[in-house]
């Protein structure tokens, strides 16, 4: 763990070393997320609800997947662009030095420029949560940090399946974003409001239903069940086969590059 | 005319090599189509909008996502790494006009990695069952407008990259400026909500800007969610766009190109 935040900070260091190129990278990466929580805020001016959700819920559940993935972003780069690791070969340097595989793969890179992306999903949630009627208790606040934790497990389970992935091939990996931009997308919308099919793969292989629906319900006052406030904590089974695959991968790893 | 277009056949074959990738790409396709395809359906099923039918709508999805990569602000890195490397000399070496290179390159990059991923969608999506397939064109006349703001705003998108190429030599940030440069493209250009489905001010703000008319005002003449009398208003405002763009674009390249400065060693 120390060997990791001495890496963190060594790569937070360089990139601040080009200062104008950092504002820029922040302001693009600001721009981007404000510019679809406008939209989202459009479509609620034009149509009102979806299903029986309205504006601030949906927002809310936006800046939730938002803040997590762009948490993912930043600290797992490395992982996001692990088929540059593979194609130059540093994988080999990887390979011989004394530290887990997966922590050394991870801090290759590390994205601070995603800093603009994290203040403003926070400004979204908090602006959520005030517009919503929530009877806060001990129990609620645990909930809330507990989906948070849920949302970032399964974009750690979606990103190592994903370098793993890079093992087999370094091509065709826009099929492996379906998971992750299209996991995002996807869950920015309560899953109740999809076709069948759709909602019993969104829970069962990646389950985005069980931080996005079955907590929030409970949270709003939707539903009574307590327990379902505890579902986020199942996706850290989402993570075994996901390490596995990429045990697997690294047993299958033939060294490329020069 | 002919080095432009020995560019153009160079970049289609490069991009042609990527097979595997292609497959990916059309997987990820029908997935954006679908899942944006069953949230409006959600959204329909309380209020209907009046600017455009669900129908029209999930055509306008299809169509999107068919010519996606053409119309899209995905900047071509190449040129980027050129600017911020300095590789650029190289370039500057040509007996050519970087301007029209550049154009020519984007242009065939798009079209070659564009169109063979729109033919995917462009058999399937309209046998899909009902409520989520394409529709026919809303009719002859609606279809040849279509293909005409369609090739227009591949022009038009090609030019708008060209400006974000040239503005690198201002900022020297590839990855940053490309960022801002996409939120932009994609959000005035009605990737991130469908223009006809903004609030009547801003709808009339982005068909003023060159992004909507390339990226999505191709989609709704086909829909036919649009009159014919402003689809061919829109087409002259299309024509207006090109020429300002390239006018615009090759001053500012011959200006800047006097004094640009070359990175790295």
């Amino acid at each position: 763990m120390r060997v990791y935040f001495k890496t963190i900070l060594m790569l937070i260091k360089m990139q601040l070393e080009y200062r104008k190129a950092f504002i820029i990278s922040v302001i693009g990466s600001f721009l981007i997320t404000f510019l679809l929580t406008i939209s989202v805020y459009f479509l609620f001016e034009e149509f009102n609800q979806i299903g029986d959700w309205t504006f601030y819920e949906v927002a809310f559940l936006f800046g939730m997947v938002f803040l997590n993935f762009s948490i993912s972003e930043m600290f797992l780069r490395g992982l996001d662009h692990f088929e540059n690791i593979i194609k130059n070969g540093e994988f080999d340097r990887i390979l011989i030095r004394p530290q887990n595989l997966l922590m050394q793969a991870t801090c290759t890179e590390f994205d601070l420029s995603k800093i603009g992306r994290i203040i403003q999903c926070l400004a979204v949630i908090v602006i959520a949560l005030a517009n919503i009627d929530i009877e806060w208790n001990i129990y609620k606040v645990f909930v809330f940090l507990l989906m948070n934790f849920g949302c970032f497990i399964i974009f750690f389970g979606i990103f190592i399946l994903k370098a793993a992935f890079c093992f087999w091939t370094v091509d065709g990996l826009e099929f492996m974003n379906i998971l992750a931009e299209g996991g995002k997308k996807v869950a920015q919308y309560p899953i109740d409001i999809y076709a069948k099919w759709f909602r019993i793969f969104f829970t069962f292989i990646v389950p985005f239903g069980l931080v996005n629906y079955y907590p929030v319900l409970f949270l709003f006052g939707k539903a009574d069940n307590w327990y379902y406030g505890l579902f986020p904590i199942f996706t850290i089974l989402f993570l075994i086969p996901c390490i596995c695959v990429w045990k697997i991968g690294v047993k299958h790893y033939e060294s490329t590059g020069s | 005319m002919k080095k432009y277009l020995s560019f153009f056949k160079l970049r289609l074959n490069i991009a042609l090599q990527y097979r595997a990738a292609a497959i990916g790409g059309m997987f990820t396709q029908f997935f954006w189509a679908i899942m944006q395809i069953l949230i409006y359906q959600a959204f329909y099923r309380v209020v209907t909008s009046e600017n455009i039918s669900l129908e029209q709508l999930i055509s306008y999805i299809w169509l999107k996502q068919a010519f996606y990569s053409i119309i899209s602000a995905g900047t071509d890195v190449e040129i980027r790494d050129m600017i911020e490397k300095g590789n650029i000399s190289y370039e500057l070496c040509k007996p050519t006009n970087i301007y029209w290179m550049w154009y020519f390159k984007t242009l065939a990059n798009k079209i070659a990695g564009g169109f063979l991923k729109s033919i995917p969608i462009l058999i399937v999506a309209p046998l899909l069952p009902a409520g989520l397939y394409l529709n026919a064109p809303a009719g002859i006349l609606e279809f040849i407008l279509f293909l005409i703001s369609l090739f227009l705003g591949i022009a038009l998108m090609a030019g708008i990259m060209n400006i974000f190429y040239i503005s690198l030599f201002y900022t020297m940030s590839g990855k940053g400026t490309a960022s801002i440069f996409y939120a932009i493209v994609e959000f005035f250009g009605g990737t991130f909500v469908p223009i006809a489905l903004m609030p009547s001010f801003w709808q009339s703000l982005c068909y003023m800007l060159p992004f909507s008319l390339a990226a999505d005002l191709p989609f709704r003449i086909y829909s036919g969610s649009i009159s014919l009398n402003s689809s061919c208003f829109f087409i002259v405002m299309q024509i207006v766009w090109l020429l300002i763009i390239t006018i615009s674009g090759t001053l500012i390249t011959n200006k800047r190109l006097k004094k640009v400065v070359i990175q790295g060693g």
